[in-house]
């Protein structure tokens, strides 16, 4: 259905500075894939799906559509947004118009549809999404879920061959993502072609054909759920998808300034809602950057918290080392058995770096 | 404690009853005698330029008769000086007002002609000496000293020349009995004078009042052919234009509050109803009111319509991937912007379209228009402006195309935003039009003018039309309101 080659988007800002969004994107999209564009924020997901309707002519490259290049001069874009449809993250429904006009309003317009068979369709497409009472109810009355429903309908009455959703649930309160995400659930199941640009991983696990993990500007990794999920080739997806944060801290020599570390790691606990593990951390941290490998210098300390397992640790990295600084003579045996104390399990591990020490709490 | 305020209210009001000690008019016996006081006269005439060199009197000059003669009466000013014959004796004791001595000085008046017009000069000093031999200018001025009381039907009708090129008479004076409008007809002794000598020269006559300023520069671009108004021949105006021999020689008189006449014991309100009578019903005044009303609708609704296509073209333009179609529209705006809506209304007039047949209703229009754009444009603008990114995207997601996503999704928006601010421009266009009578159109407040000048009441003419304009601004915002909410 769409065959993407080597697209490029460039943007300039003011000073203009070109910086690529899009650097080099190629995919092919076949009729009822159902396919989740998934990857941290700033790397272009939206940017791609905008640019498959040309809302963003891309910068460079081609983009085939039934086998002629949408992004040529002259192409009939009308023609192809009709059987394209998108669904926005802040859900653009018309503020003027009720519900139902705001699904026929397309048809009727475009399409030449009469306005009763117009409405009667209406009827039973808000009927499918849940929406069959509130027909003429205006779309600021509606709560952030109802409102995307009708914008899911108002793309289904124009009868779309493939429908684009940028972002769906994000704008949504979390009550309401439910609602929203069973339509799209429902929809895939009828085999409708759908490209979905999503932060709900669960969902994109459980309902796509493909999934696309986008980074840096470009489709980083791409493969079915359960090799995206269970078996990702890249540490970057795999970091995505187990849903790891980190915090990176290099300690250069004694003069670093650790309280400034200790008070980071402790917002970065609150963040994640570690809260009562925050003095076990902090307790690590200052044993063994301060005392135990007080002698290492330069140190990388790295606090990190993966969200699909719960794990939270702290690693130590010395730079170009082989053997496990544990295993010297005079290491501080008080300080580590203080470490050990707090932590679930003691890591040592050579990596292509240097020598790693991951204290998991 | 009731009975004590009802006690003072009584008193009070016996107080206005009485209205005061006695008060006796002021004795004022020649031109020495004014010196202290405050004088009121005709901006832009003799008077005006004479009493500019003393500093000895405390000046009060407006633009009409009328309102000098109402500055007297209550009390603004102590005299006024002009013309011994403007007033005959009834209107003087109906105004409340009396001559307290005449001035030494002779003015001779004339009419006043197109420098360098010899030819009309001419052939009307030739008129002129003619009537003057034969006695009938001495029996038409006879005529309109005594003409109070004369009935419309019985004021002498001069023949008019069915061809030619009409004679344009310009007139600074709406004053009985020198020259004045009734019934729709302009009448009075300059008017007859001007129109036998139109007669004989065999061209119609046309005319309109304007004021005396504005007039010498309509005479230089040819809006006018002659001038009148009670002109003196003085040597500043001799210099601008010239003048025909004159037809009479005046004096001034100076005129003083006369406090015998006073309002007899009638009640308030059928004093009330006298002047309702006076200023609306005689000589079917209100006719002046219902024409004028109808001319300020039409210039406002024309300028309203034409502003309003003009200024979806400014803002369409505003929106333009060319600069020099968006600087077009700023400098367009900051012109409208800045320069003052009566001079871009005296600027159509005199300069692009004078010597055009465009009449001056059309003028108007054409002006207002331009003016309004600007400021209509600017409105459409930022409504569209306030319809978020978002509307259009979803349009051109479905298959719209630019214009129709425009037309059919953001427009339709952006008329229920922009609705009240486009509210206040129409208004304040409405309001504007009042300036019109500047190049002789008449309108609403034109029609005031005219009735004061007669009536020397300034009051009720003035709030009817404050009632009226009143009214348009709340019908034009209903109207507006309605249109929007059926689309």
């Amino acid at each position: 259905m769409f065959t993407v080659n080597h697209l490029r988007k460039t943007y300039l800002d003011k000073n203009g500075t070109a910086t690529d969004v899009l650097k080099d994107v190629n995919c092919t999209i076949n009729k009822g894939d159902v396919i989740s564009i998934i990857g941290p924020s700033g790397t272009g997901k939206s940017t791609f799906l905008r640019a498959l309707n040309m809302l963003e002519p891309p910068t460079a490259g081609e983009i085939l559509f039934e086998g002629k290049d949408i992004t040529a001069k002259g192409y009939p874009l009308p023609a192809l947004r009709r059987k394209v449809g998108m669904v926005f993250q802040h859900f653009n429904l018309f503020p003027h118009l009720s519900v139902i006009e705001n699904v026929i309003f397309a048809p009727v317009k475009l399409l030449g549809m009469d306005e009763d068979s117009a409405r009667k369709e209406a009827r039973s497409l808000l009927k499918k999404v849940g929406l069959a009472d509130k027909v003429n109810a205006m779309p600021g009355t509606l709560s952030g879920g109802q409102q995307q429903r009708v914008a899911i309908a108002r793309c289904l009455a124009m009868k779309p061959e493939v429908l684009l959703m940028d972002e769906p649930t994000s704008a949504l309160d979390p009550s309401n993502v439910g609602e929203v995400l069973s339509v799209m659930r429902q929809l895939a199941t009828e085999k409708m072609t759908m490209l979905i640009v999503t932060h709900q991983l669960k969902f994109a696990r459980d309902v796509s054909t493909r999934i696309f993990f986008m980074n840096e500007g470009v489709i980083y990794e791409q493969g079915s759920p359960d090799e995206i999920f269970n078996h990702p080739v890249h540490s970057a997806t795999k970091n995505f998808v187990l849903g790891v944060k980190k915090l990176i801290f290099d300690i250069p020599d004694d003069d670093f300034d650790f309280l400034d570390m200790y008070s980071k790691m402790r917002a970065f606990c609150t963040k994640y809602s570690m809260q009562e593990k925050i003095s076990k951390v902090l307790h690590v941290a200052e044993e063994m950057a301060q005392v135990a490998l007080a002698k290492y210098r330069p140190l990388r300390v790295v606090i990190s918290f993966t969200e699909m397992t719960g794990e939270l640790a702290v690693a130590f990295m010395i730079k170009g080392m082989d053997t496990s600084p544990l295993q010297d003579d005079d290491i501080d045996e008080l300080s580590m058995a203080v470490v050990r104390g707090m932590s679930r399990e003691v890591i040592e591990e050579t990596t292509s770096l240097g020598f790693r020490v991951k204290v998991l709490i | 404690m009731k009975l004590r305020k009802l006690h003072g209210l009584l008193v009070l009001l016996a107080l206005c009853a009485c209205g005061g000690p006695e008060k006796t008019a002021l004795v004022i016996e020649n031109e020495d005698d004014i010196s202290g006081l405050r004088v009121t006269t005709l901006a832009g005439t003799l008077y005006d330029i004479d009493f500019s060199k003393r500093n000895d009197i405390e000046k009060v000059f407006f633009k009409t008769t009328a309102d000098c003669v109402e500055a007297v009466t209550r009390g603004m000013a102590d005299v006024m000086v002009t013309d011994d014959d403007i007033f005959t004796n009834a209107e003087l004791q109906h105004l409340g007002l009396k001559i307290a001595c005449l001035g030494s000085l002779e003015l001779p008046t004339a009419f006043g002609f197109k420098k360098g017009n010899q030819e009309l000069v001419e052939s009307f000093n030739a008129f002129l000496s003619a009537i003057q031999e034969d006695g009938s200018l001495e029996a038409m001025r006879e005529f309109w000293q005594n003409s109070d009381g004369v009935e419309f039907d019985d004021i002498p009708r001069i023949p008019q020349a069915s061809d030619g090129a009409p004679l344009r008479v310009g007139s600074g004076l709406l004053t009985a009995p020198t020259s004045y409008i009734v019934n729709d007809e302009w009448v009075g002794f300059e008017v007859e004078l001007v129109r036998r000598f139109a007669y004989s020269i065999g061209r119609p006559v046309e005319f309109q009042y304007m004021e005396i300023s504005s007039m010498i520069l309509a005479l230089q671009t040819d809006e006018v052919d002659v001038m009148m108004g009670s002109l003196t021949i003085t040597e500043d105006r001799k210099a601008s234009i010239d003048f025909g021999n004159p037809y009479i020689i005046k004096h001034p008189a100076f005129f003083v509050k006369d406090y015998t006449v006073h309002s007899s014991g009638s009640s308030w309100l059928s004093r009330f109803g006298d002047r309702f009578k006076r200023n609306f019903i005689q000589e079917k005044r209100w006719k002046y009111i219902t024409d004028g009303l109808l001319a300020t609708l039409e210039i406002s609704l024309l300028s309203i319509l034409l502003g309003s296509l003009l200024g979806v073209l400014l803002c369409l333009m505003s929106f333009s991937k060319r600069r020099w179609m968006r600087d077009f529209v700023s400098l367009y705006q900051l012109l409208m912007r800045g320069l003052p809506m009566l001079v871009l209304l005296l600027f159509m007039f005199y300069v692009v379209f004078s010597g055009t047949s465009l009449n001056a209703t059309m003028v108007a229009v054409v002006a207002f228009s331009i003016n309004f754009a600007s400021g209509a444009g600017a409105t459409f603008r930022s409504a569209v402006q306030s319809i978020p990114r978002g509307q259009t995207e979803a349009g051109l997601a479905l298959g719209f195309s630019r214009f129709s996503t425009f037309w059919n999704i953001v427009f339709p928006q952006a008329l229920r935003k922009g609705l009240p601010a486009f509210k206040g421009n129409c208004i304040a266009l409405v309001k504007g039009t009042s300036i019109v009578g500047y190049i002789a159109v008449r309108d609403l407040t034109r029609a005031s003018d005219i009735i004061r000048s007669r009536t020397f009441d300034a009051f009720l003419p003035l709030v009817a039309i404050s009632i009226i304009y009143l009214i348009l601004a709340w019908l034009i915002g209903a109207l507006l309101d309605r249109a929007v909410k059926t689309k």
